[in-house]
């Protein structure tokens, strides 16, 4: 099952959290897989940004991308018991997709891949704070967020709106 | 074989390889994800070892390091460490969620790894 894509996470990707408050774009966005050949357009919206935090988080999106899509792709290359424990190899499609869900991404994670057959994304802030993403291969998402020594976990729809909705929450 | 039940103060050793990364350079740390297996985390215990014979026992391994954690700390975290040798490795064991599920949730799986000390890298 492929992930919606988002339009709203690619705008607030590249343009909506650098930005200064109270800055009006017009915006309207292709998604495009494919980040070099990735040309946004324009449409009519009021923004704010959260924190210069995350404006300097996104500073370096496009390389970041560039590395995570490279080594999701090297995940197909796994064997069979690659982790010396039994580890499946991943499925060529569900890799697509998890590449589908990272460029809908807004904030671009530090990737890994797990000995249960899922791949995990995760987050950190320099506090401490702590959100993760196990992304599974039955159209489900684990998170675990840890705020302020505070835990939420929960299941969410293989969707990467709702993905960046918590992604979001977690560094307003 | 040795004895079925861990002591709490054995340390239960995980390496961690070196293809796929495991190691979160920015924190120079493993991540979560090293114990997150099908059948929980495979560890070896320690049994009368020290850090130097795992070590030894792991160099022809490619492997980015090891951690290990302390058996009465998995407890405490709730998780539920358990005996399992192999034919080749009468040190094995997993750590579990408990002992009714497997696989360890996300949480136990981060409070391990904070838990855990890494007593070796290897420069690649």
């Amino acid at each position: 099952m492929k992930p919606n894509i988002s339009y709203t996470a690619l705008f607030c990707a590249h343009f909506l959290l650098p930005l200064d408050i109270g800055t009006k774009f017009d915006y309207t966005s292709e998604v495009n897989p494919n980040i070099d050949g990735f040309s946004p357009k324009y449409m009519d919206t009021n923004l704010t940004v959260t924190s210069s935090y995350i404006s300097k988080l996104n500073s370096n999106y496009i390389s970041e991308l560039r590395q995570n899509k490279k080594k999701i792709e090297s995940f197909k290359q796994l064997p069979k018991n690659w982790n010396m424990a039994g580890a499946l190899q991943y499925d060529k499609n569900f890799i697509d997709n998890v590449e589908l869900l990272l460029v809908n991404t807004a904030i671009q994670p530090k990737i890994f891949p797990t000995g249960r057959n899922s791949i995990q994304f995760e987050y950190e802030k320099d506090n401490g704070d702590y959100l993760e993403f196990e992304i599974f291969n039955n159209s489900k998402i684990s998170y675990l967020s840890i705020v302020n020594d505070k835990e939420t976990s929960g299941k969410i729809d293989f969707d990467s709106e709702l993905m960046n909705n918590l992604l979001i929450q977690f560094y307003a | 074989m040795l004895n079925e039940h861990i002591e709490d103060n054995e340390f239960l050793y995980r390496r961690i390889i070196l293809n796929p990364n495991f190691w979160d350079f920015e924190k120079n740390r493993p991540s979560s994800a090293i114990f997150k297996d099908s059948n929980g985390a495979s560890v070896d215990r320690q049994d009368n070892r020290s850090d130097s014979d795992v070590i030894e026992t792991y160099k022809n391994y490619e492997i980015r390091g090891i951690t290990k954690v302390l058996t009465s700390v998995c407890r405490e975290l709730e998780t539920y460490p358990i005996y399992k040798p192999l034919d080749d490795n009468i040190y094995h064991c997993e750590i579990h969620d408990s002992k009714e599920k497997i696989q360890l949730s996300s949480s136990k799986a981060k409070k391990l790894r904070d838990n855990s000390i890494v007593i070796f890298t290897k420069d690649v």
